[in-house]
């Protein structure tokens, strides 16, 4: 099995993807990249081979959910899998998430002890048999 | 047909009607001649402003059935009832028309009835939920970022920290936390409040949901020291409930007793049969309820002393919520508090159909 190495991590709040790269560094010693805006990560994703996308869900230009549709429509990114994260807790948003093709969906708050484990979690979901 | 009760002298009182958004109508309780319809009204019923006292309310819908109208109304003319409601399709979408009677100029008795359009009842439900949960998104970011910070410094991931600024992060860790359970329970009590939340109802067993919701709540109850213990029932009691929904109640009444229980304390709960009704009570040993809270204590917002005097941590909301949730299910919830001490909370829910019932 491939291992986790390289997270594409968007989010338009400046704090939070502070406190997710810091997180996923120190706990989960991954590379992370990071963009403020679904268009700043389409536009800047070649070159980069990030091998797991972690979306914000709410945010101002483009949605996660388009950010997931128009990376995943780029050439070479067709099979990256997506983790969303989100401040809506309504269990119907995570399931209209997990249909739209989401390997998982991380509820914020989230706790920075056990981000790396669920995000590992969900990659190793894409290997099971 | 000329009316005889003239509302222009109360120009002011029939402006501040004419504005409703729901329909309202005032006619005469033996002719059932209208006297006044206010816009909403005459725009449903295709009715003119120069005509409308012409008419008769057998006329405001097609479906109108005049013999179904007096069975509905004799409670109001045997003076039985102050008011009667009923639901019904009306020509435009279902509707849920109040009645009652009133007295009219020159001491004639006229009946009242305010029509809400159910469909648009739901839609203003559905924004306002929509409304709060965007607060909740809006408020949940800023949390994100402080609950991150304060967990990787209580971690030590960013380096170690000096003896008082742990005890100091705690205090910033459970406020934050509250404050998280607050936008959390705000949230979910708008939920039941709002269309779509109707119970998702399957067989389930109440004592493995008891089961179920104590072993989930062990470990906030050693937190307290307090211990949590199942009496002897019934091996089984089927509900048709919503599985998550009454887990949801269980939890509120559980960390409820556990807030209130003194220290090193044990929390029973017992599952009981209560004629057509499976009963579940959750008894503390705390110092029960003041008088002066007992009228109040499942509205929101309602928090009471713990053992110790102090005001217990939690959103105020826990025993709306469980009230909510179980009158959605048709139940009961309540409470006693025995002459010794402590409280007993308990709710109730009708039993689940047997098989034989179904068939």
């Amino acid at each position: 099995m491939e291992k986790l190495t390289r997270i594409l991590h968007v989010d338009d709040d400046e704090d939070i993807r502070q406190i997710t790269k810091l997180t996923l560094e120190l706990v989960g010693h991954y590379e992370v990249t990071q963009f403020a805006s679904g268009v700043d990560a389409i536009n800047n994703v070649h070159g980069l081979k990030p091998q797991l996308f972690l979306l914000d869900v709410m945010m101002p230009d483009m949605s996660g959910e388009d950010t997931m549709r128009q990376l995943l429509a780029l050439p070479g990114f067709e099979s990256v899998p997506t983790v969303f994260m989100t401040a809506k807790a309504e269990r119907e948003s995570t399931e209209r998430l997990m249909r739209m093709g989401a390997r998982a969906v991380i509820v914020k708050p989230f706790d920075p002890m056990t981000l790396c484990a669920e995000i590992e979690s969900a990659w190793q979901d894409g290997f099971a048999s | 047909m000329t009316s005889t009760f003239d509302i222009t002298p109360n120009l002011f009182f029939s402006d501040i009607l004419e504005e409703f958004e729901d329909d309202v109508y005032f006619y005469d309780c033996e002719t059932l001649a209208i006297q006044f319809a206010n816009r909403a009204a005459r725009c449903r019923c295709g009715w003119d402003v120069d005509t409308v006292l012409q008419m008769n309310i057998s006329q405001s819908s097609d479906n109108f059935d005049v013999d179904a109208f007096w069975d509905h109304v004799e409670p109001l003319l045997d003076n039985s009832a102050q008011s009667v409601r009923v639901e019904v399709d009306h020509d435009n979408g279902p509707v849920g028309i109040q009645t009652r009677l009133g007295a009219w100029y020159g001491g004639r008795r006229v009946f009242i009835s305010v029509l809400q359009d159910l469909a648009r009842q739901k839609r203003m439900e559905a924004e306002r939920f929509e409304k709060f949960s965007e607060l909740s998104h809006e408020l949940r970011t800023p949390l994100t970022s402080i609950k991150g910070a304060l967990r990787l410094l209580e971690t030590g991931m960013l380096g170690d920290l000096p003896g008082d600024a742990h005890s100091v992060l705690g205090i910033a860790t459970r406020n934050t936390d509250r404050l998280l359970s607050i936008v959390n329970d705000i949230l979910k009590f708008q939920k039941l409040e709002a269309d779509g939340s109707k119970p998702d109802k399957s067989r389930l067993d109440l004592v493995s949901v008891v089961h179920e919701a104590i072993a989930l709540n062990k470990g906030f109850a050693w937190e307290h020291g307090i211990s949590l213990s199942l009496l002897n029932g019934p091996e089984t009691a089927d509900v048709d409930a919503d599985h998550e929904q009454i887990l949801q109640v269980l939890g509120n009444l559980l960390s409820n007793a556990i807030k209130h229980s003194p220290a090193n304390g044990t929390v029973r709960v017992l599952v009981s049969e209560s004629e057509a009704r499976w009963r579940v009570t959750v008894s503390d040993l705390g110092s029960g309820i003041p008088e002066n809270l007992r009228d109040k204590v499942f509205d929101s917002f309602t928090r009471a002393k713990n053992t110790s005097g102090k005001t217990t941590a939690g959103t105020g909301l826990g025993l709306a919520i469980a009230r909510k949730i179980v009158s959605q299910h048709k139940g009961s919830i309540g409470f006693e508090c025995p002459e010794g001490q402590g409280t007993d909370f308990y709710f109730e829910l009708p039993k689940a159909a047997s098989i034989a019932t179904m068939c």
